[in-house]
């Protein structure tokens, strides 16, 4: 059974070492990806899926630590499981997974290409670390992966320097790299985030075909839903460290359950029916910082429904309430909706 | 409405490239072409356009925070007109009074070394308009009226989430009460929840205090919520204005449709269409000729949109556009690309789960 | 790449004029001249000058003319290689610099490759073991290195070295090397005797530059390029050394030249200390007897040295950092 899943991560936890505190940033994590399938980890600020997203190529800061958990993947040839959280973060394995079987995308076009070598010469590196080609043959390859992202003159583009890109040109080119070594599972932090909307819808549909041509996996980091709805076959909402619900997209976003997801929904302002916009509805307070953790279920003090002796008491973990949904809320019970 | 302020002609060019021999600069960014509009008295006036169009210059160009190349900006104090363009410091101190910024990024803008109170209380202090118990119950009032707690007040920012930094921003903003304030970029940091409390948090204000907001923003759905009237700006000009619905619903400007078309469908179910619009903004070191859309336009044509730099006219009564087909054309808006629905949740959901609540609670 | 060095030669040679002009202004400035300084020891050793001999010495050194023409056939004659006669030493400016430069840029550079040797493996190390104890022992041993001026230092070592190894670490040459011709042991004996002035004089700049690198390298460490380079599975090594070092070496490499300029410029002080057979203490000699063909020779040389150093410096930025070779830095 365990097989059909690309990744799996289970009571993942990750913690943050200050000088004599730990501060818990990851509090438990479960969550699975099929072959050719997008999972949206979706949140606010400090809830923890940028972090996630980076420990599962093990690309965490110094003081960010895993503390417990697995990170299954099953990306070489399908039978060798690695638990890339047992592995040396900065050793041998794990660097032929990343940019190999995985690879990643960052949020700032920016600042994620060295501006010192040619956009060329940072995707060959990449070729050539993991196939045995020779530079001409990286060369080419590359050549074709930048006109596959759109491009425009790729024989040149190869040559340019980051600082002689747009952002949506480096993101493309982000994307080309990534790509480069026909990586099973892709894992993408906020790619769209920096960028102007009309840029954001391009490299959104790139990213639809890369996964309708190659079918690759994708897990998709973003706070932006709508962007979510349109790239993600799941989606799991974050809060605070946890997952609070997990669903198919259509789950989400029509039905959500968590009183959470509920009122992110409705924060958001839309522009389905302006004349009848008056206020927003946002959630109330803010979100506590890592320092002050609620007790219990962590959104109790910002939430409608807080059950006092239960909410502030117990931690609701996630239960399955159909096929499709599970939400961690003592609101519902195992199987009920 | 009377008008607050009327824009001639403004321009604001910066100076980029190499230094030639005779010291002058080999090319002109012209972030800001001959802009020319006006803000109403009490409206809130939305500026969008993507990064590099130059909304956040012509914001801060508008009250002489940055020094204009040329044109006028006519601020009506209620008695006279003064041109803010051609003020000189001194008086220029003395009309921000009238005129105030909010900024982005709330982690940046306040000084992190002044409690909350000395932040918000500081441009009284410095323009000598208040001192000991009226400052201090000026000060008091006017973070009460941005949701701040008057225990809060000795505390420093870093103490705050960012909402609440923005709360403290919006005070210090307001507690000289001017007439009119630039948001630049005002929620564009904040999560969607808190963004959510500051934009209702500005109407309120607006409302409240009489004020005048232009709000500019890249976030075509916020800037929808909060602004009366909305401007497009591409390359350094408007290219359309009109009354919030008009625009996003009948936009007259194909770059407005291509914007309409790149905001993702609130619903899933829905896919986006196609883009439409190609490209990339170009560089406004050295825009194109004619039409500066046109380039990237799908209706543009050879002669004319190439040739001919379209003016922004009144196309229908209060809706402007800089198109030279802007009558013929028929354009999509945000309705068909979204899906006409305001809320996900409804009032029977929200029963279901408070009974459910109730149930689980007579349990306990 | 080619046409910006040109360009930078040719400033470089202005640079140089100008400084030519300064210098020798520089040593018109104090009152008086070399035939007062002369009368001035010559009566302190009991000998009677007269008014007259001093004008015909004057005359006869060309310093009754004015300023403006001494300074010509100054220039005139260095474009010719002669760069004077030092009244001094009555002997050529050439031969009364000679051997000592050579000694004094092989001090210069061998500072220098230490100072930046030293200062950009140690900074590495700091930088990638932030709060190990091999970071905590050099950023002590940093800081002392910034707060010890070097003429300190030198009697120190000198004055260890005489107590407890009764070795003289003066000098660049054992006795017995002194004057012998250039032979392979002679070449050892430098080399076994140069590394005492290095360290003194490269020591404040050791620091400074270790400090910098540390700095440096622990910000770029942290950037975005740096994560996005790991994930594309680089090795740390090759990582480190291709991505965040050379970025680091930026702010390094920019200040050679200023390097240089301080490690000329302590000199003198340190080479009459430890008694070296170098242009420092030769210049200070030469300035407070006004020997002005020497002095401004002198001078000459070590502004000549400081330029050049910048120019090293602006080619290896170049080298590192192909924005400032194609000029496209601010392109959007």
């Amino acid at each position: 059974m365990e097989k059909t899943y690309l990744m799996q991560v289970k009571n993942l936890q990750i913690s943050w070492h200050l000088d004599k505190a730990l501060i818990p940033i990851v509090c438990g994590l479960n969550f699975s990806l099929e072959p050719g399938k997008v999972l949206a980890l979706v949140g606010e600020s400090g809830c923890g899926k940028s972090v996630t997203s980076l420990s599962l190529l093990r690309l965490l800061a110094k003081e960010l630590k895993i503390v417990e958990g697995e990170i299954l993947f099953n990306g070489a040839d399908g039978d060798k499981t690695v638990d890339i959280a047992k592995l040396n973060p900065r050793g041998r394995e794990i660097q032929e997974i990343r940019g190999g079987m995985a690879s990643m995308i960052f949020q700032e076009p920016m600042s994620s290409f060295s501006p010192l070598y040619t956009i060329g010469h940072q995707i060959m590196e990449v070729i050539q670390q993991h196939k045995k080609n020779t530079k001409e043959e990286a060369r080419a390859t590359t050549i074709k992966l930048l006109q596959k992202v759109g491009l425009a003159d790729p024989e040149k583009a190869v040559d340019r320097f980051p600082g002689e890109f747009s952002g949506g040109m480096r993101q493309r080119a982000m994307i080309a790299k990534a790509l480069s070594c026909d990586p099973q599972l892709l894992i993408a932090d906020e790619p769209t985030t920096a960028l102007d909307v009309t840029i954001q819808a391009q490299i959104l549909d790139l990213m639809n075909e890369v996964k309708a041509e190659f079918g690759t996996s994708i897990i998709f980091i973003s706070h932006d839903l709508g962007v979510v709805g349109q790239i993600a076959d799941d989606v799991a909402i974050m809060y605070m460290g946890s997952i609070v619900e997990k669903g198919t997209v259509k789950e989400i976003f029509k039905y959500p359950k968590h009183p959470y997801t509920m009122k992110l929904l409705d924060a958001i302002p839309r522009l389905g029916n302006l004349e009848d916009r008056k206020r927003l509805e946002p959630i109330r307070g803010s979100v506590p910082t890592l320092f002050s953790r609620p007790k219990g279920c962590a959104f109790h003090d910002r939430c409608d429904y807080f059950m006092k002796g239960l909410c502030d008491e117990s931690f609701p973990g996630l239960r399955k309430i159909s096929e499709d949904q599970q939400v961690a809320c003592h609101l519902y019970k195992e199987g009920e909706e | 409405m009377s008008t607050l302020v009327e824009i001639k002609n403004l321009e604001k060019h910066f100076p980029v490239g190499k230094t030639g021999i005779f010291g002058k600069h080999k090319s002109l960014l012209k972030a800001v072409n001959n802009v020319s509009f006006t803000i109403k008295k009490g409206e809130n006036l939305g500026l969008v356009g993507e990064s590099g169009s130059g909304k956040t210059t012509l914001g801060r160009t508008l009250i002489h925070l940055i020094e204009p190349t040329r044109g006028e900006v006519l601020f009506n104090t209620g008695e006279n007109k003064i041109d803010i363009a051609k003020l000189r410091r001194g008086e220029l101190r003395y009309q921000w009074r009238n005129m105030q910024m909010i900024f982005q990024d709330p982690y940046a803008s306040l000084n992190q070394r002044m409690t909350v109170r000395d932040i918000i209380g500081e441009p009284l202090v410095a323009n000598k308009l208040a001192s000991g118990d009226e400052l201090n119950e000026k000060i008091k009032n006017m973070a009460v009226l941005c949701g701040l707690k008057t225990s809060q007040l000795s505390r420093y920012p870093h103490a705050f989430s960012g909402g609440q930094r923005q709360r403290i921003a919006i005070a210090r903003a307001l507690i000289m009460h001017p007439q009119f304030i630039v948001c630049d970029e005002a929620v564009s940091a904040l999560d969607v929840s808190i963004q959510a409390q500051i934009l209702n948090l500005l109407k309120d204000l607006r409302h409240e205090l009489d004020l005048t907001y232009l709000f500019v923003a890249h976030d075509l759905s916020a800037v929808a919520y909060a602004c009366d009237r909305v401007a497009v700006m591409y390359l350094g000009r408007i290219v359309e204005m009109a009354v919030t619905e008009e625009l996003y619903y009948k936009p007259k400007h194909p770059y407005t449709e291509a914007l309409m078309s790149a905001i993702p469908p609130d619903d899933p179910e829905v896919t986006m269409q196609k883009l439409f619009v190609q490209g990339e903004q170009p560089s406004p070191v050295n825009p194109p000729t004619g039409c500066p859309f046109h380039p990237r336009c799908k209706f543009a044509d050879n002669s004319r949109c190439v040739k001919e730099l379209p003016e922004l006219r009144e196309v229908s009564p209060e809706h402007f556009a800089a198109c030279h087909y802007a009558e013929s054309l028929s354009l999509k808006g945000a309705l068909q690309f979204q899906v006409k629905q305001r809320k996900t949740t409804n009032n029977k959901q929200v029963e279901y789960l408070n009974t459910k609540r109730k149930e689980i609670m007579a349990k306990l | 790449m080619l046409e910006l060095i040109v360009r930078r030669l040719g400033t470089t040679l202005v640079t140089l004029f100008l400084l030519s002009i300064v210098a020798f202004i520089l040593i018109q400035l104090p009152p008086g001249d070399f035939v007062d300084s002369y009368a001035g020891k010559k009566t302190q050793g009991g000998v009677v000058v007269t008014q007259d001999e001093l004008d015909a010495m004057r005359s006869r050194l060309g310093l009754d003319r004015p300023v403006y023409q001494q300074y010509a056939i100054w220039m005139g004659d260095l474009f010719k290689g002669d760069m004077g006669f030092s009244w001094e030493y009555h002997r050529p400016v050439k031969d009364v610099i000679g051997e000592r430069l050579s000694m004094t840029l092989v001090l210069a550079f061998a500072t220098l490759i230490f100072t930046y040797l030293i200062a950009i493996i140690i900074g590495i190390y700091s930088a990638v073991r932030q709060y190990s104890i091999g970071d905590n022992v050099a950023t002590i041993i940093g800081y002392l290195g910034l707060a010890t001026p070097g003429f300190l230092f030198a009697l120190i070592l000198m004055f260890l070295g005489q107590k407890w190894f009764g070795v003289s670490v003066g000098g660049l040459f054992s006795l017995e090397f002194q004057d012998a011709p250039w032979s392979f042991a002679k070449l050892m004996n430098l080399f076994s005797h140069l590394w005492v002035p290095v360290v003194v004089l490269g020591m404040a700049g050791t620091a400074f530059q270790l400090r910098t690198m540390r700095a440096t390298l622990l910000d770029e460490l942290n950037k975005m390029y740096v994560t996005s380079a790991r994930s594309g599975g680089i090795p740390e090594f090759k990582l480190l050394m291709r991505y965040p070092v050379r970025m680091a070496l930026n702010p390094i490499a920019s200040t050679l030249g200023w390097e240089l300029s301080k490690i000329v410029s302590g000199a003198p002080i340190i080479g009459i200390v430890l008694s070296l057979p170098t242009l420092g203490p030769l210049y200070i000699n030469s300035l407070l007897s006004q020997d002005m063909y020497l002095a401004g020779a002198l001078i000459l040389i070590f502004c000549f040295l400081v330029i050049f150093g910048t120019f090293i410096s602006d080619i290896l930025l170049m080298i590192l950092d192909p924005r400032l070779r194609t000029g496209k830095a601010g392109v959007k």
